[in-house]
């Protein structure tokens, strides 16, 4: 009964930035608010895009605030931020505690286990971004149960792309999904 | 005084000045002379109007000293802390963007600068920060109250991908023609270099600048 695009965990920070969380919804739109305003206080005071490690320390040292005082819960998300800056694609995993790392593969919420050993399996040197798709909308079906429906979200920031957030055109986003349904059902046979 | 303010000690110190900045082929050149006067007093007529904001980015100063003094004294800590967040040198339009912001956020300031260096991404480039807080990409510029006798001349003369040497004698001669012209501005002219080796000062005297109509010649060993 839920509406198709109403639960969104993936957003835009910044042309050039996007957030993925898990967690408590509601804290994940609030850190996403925390990311734009960085990202355009940056842009504003230095004149060009929040580079990746700057954007992820901000965002850690931020929530890591909510660790320090008594009267704040701390923040109930574990967030992945993708920014294809001028020293790349970089991806960062910040924590509720505040620790911030950078990855070439991550995984976050309840069947993050799973996925990661899934994304260990990967050879992501030599993917592109499309085959990327096609692999993550995998790893997302293998680690959800198969009786319970879900949406799958696909956003990018990658040449395709212009080098801007983008969430994965309609048709791209079909593709995936159905190629990861059938690569599942083919494994299943082999079994 | 022209500005029909207060010519005697009691005025506020001016930097009259001619500041030239030039791009060439691998870097900028940048000049300014050394003239800073009280009313019709010189108070200092060996002054150093270009600041090191970075190691790879400076800037000419003009207007009033003590706004420019207070800008470069702001904008170079807040690059330090910048570059040390960043974890590499700083773009020089980044550095330019802080001259600009200073002088657009606080609009009483009176600094006209000019921000001028080199990095990999851009190369030698050159911006204009005047007075109100625009901030504009140039080839060359110049400010200052001896700015007035030079646009013409570097119109003229400016051409694209110059050498190193043809870009400092341009300088030079631009300088040494507003100084000759311009009461406000004379002393001696600092140049600095800045490419991708990094930035080297020079000091031309007097004696060494090209001289031209109705001047004297400085007589050796004696600098006006």
């Amino acid at each position: 009964m839920l509406e198709q695009h109403s639960n969104r965990r993936t957003f835009p920070v910044d042309r050039h930035a996007g957030l993925a969380v898990a967690g408590v919804a509601a804290d994940g739109r609030s850190i996403v608010g925390r990311a734009m305003a960085e990202a355009n206080n940056y842009k504003s005071t230095y004149g060009e895009p929040i580079p990746g490690h700057v954007l992820a320390e901000r965002l850690a040292s931020y929530v890591h605030l909510f660790n320090l005082y008594w009267a704040y819960r701390p923040y109930g998300v574990a967030s992945l931020l993708a920014v294809y800056a001028r020293e790349g694609p970089q991806l960062y995993l910040v924590e509720p505690s505040g620790t911030m790392h950078r990855y070439f593969g991550a995984a976050v919420g309840k069947g993050r286990q799973g996925a990661k050993n899934e994304i260990e399996k990967l050879k992501l040197e030599e993917m592109t971004c499309r085959e990327g798709i096609n692999a993550v909308a995998k790893i997302l079906h293998q680690v959800h149960d198969e009786e319970k429906g879900f949406e799958l979200e696909l956003a990018w920031i990658c040449e395709e792309s212009g080098k801007q957030f983008q969430r994965v055109p309609q048709q791209l986003a079909d593709e995936a999904d159905a190629a990861a349904k059938a690569a599942l059902e083919a494994e299943d046979m082999d079994d | 005084m022209a500005d029909g303010g207060p010519s005697g000690l009691d005025a506020p110190p001016h930097t009259g000045t001619t500041i030239v900045a030039v791009s060439y082929a691998g870097g900028v050149v940048i000049g300014a002379d050394s003239r800073v006067s009280t009313g019709t007093y010189v108070s200092n007529r060996a002054s150093d109007k270009i600041t090191s904001l970075c190691d790879n980015v400076y800037l000419l100063r003009s207007g009033s000293a003590a706004d420019t003094q207070a800008v470069s004294d702001y904008v170079r800590y807040f690059t330090e802390s910048h570059e040390m967040q960043l974890n590499r040198t700083p773009g020089v339009w980044t550095v330019a963007n802080l001259v600009k912001e200073m002088n657009y956020q606080y609009k009483h300031l009176v600094g006209a600068m000019i921000v001028a260096g080199w990095d990999e991404d851009e190369g030698g480039q050159v911006y204009g920060c005047p007075i109100g807080g625009t901030i504009s990409r140039e080839p060359w510029t110049t400010d200052g109250s001896g700015s007035t006798f030079l646009w013409g001349l570097l119109d003229s003369e400016f051409k694209d991908g110059m050498s190193r040497q043809e870009a400092e004698d341009l300088t030079a001669t631009a300088l040494a023609l507003a100084m000759s012209r311009d009461g406000s501005s004379g002393g001696v002219i600092r140049l600095v270099t800045i490419c991708k080796e990094g930035a080297e000062r020079r000091l031309i005297t007097p004696e060494q600048h090209p001289v031209f109509w109705d001047e004297i010649p400085a007589p050796m060993g004696m600098i006006v």
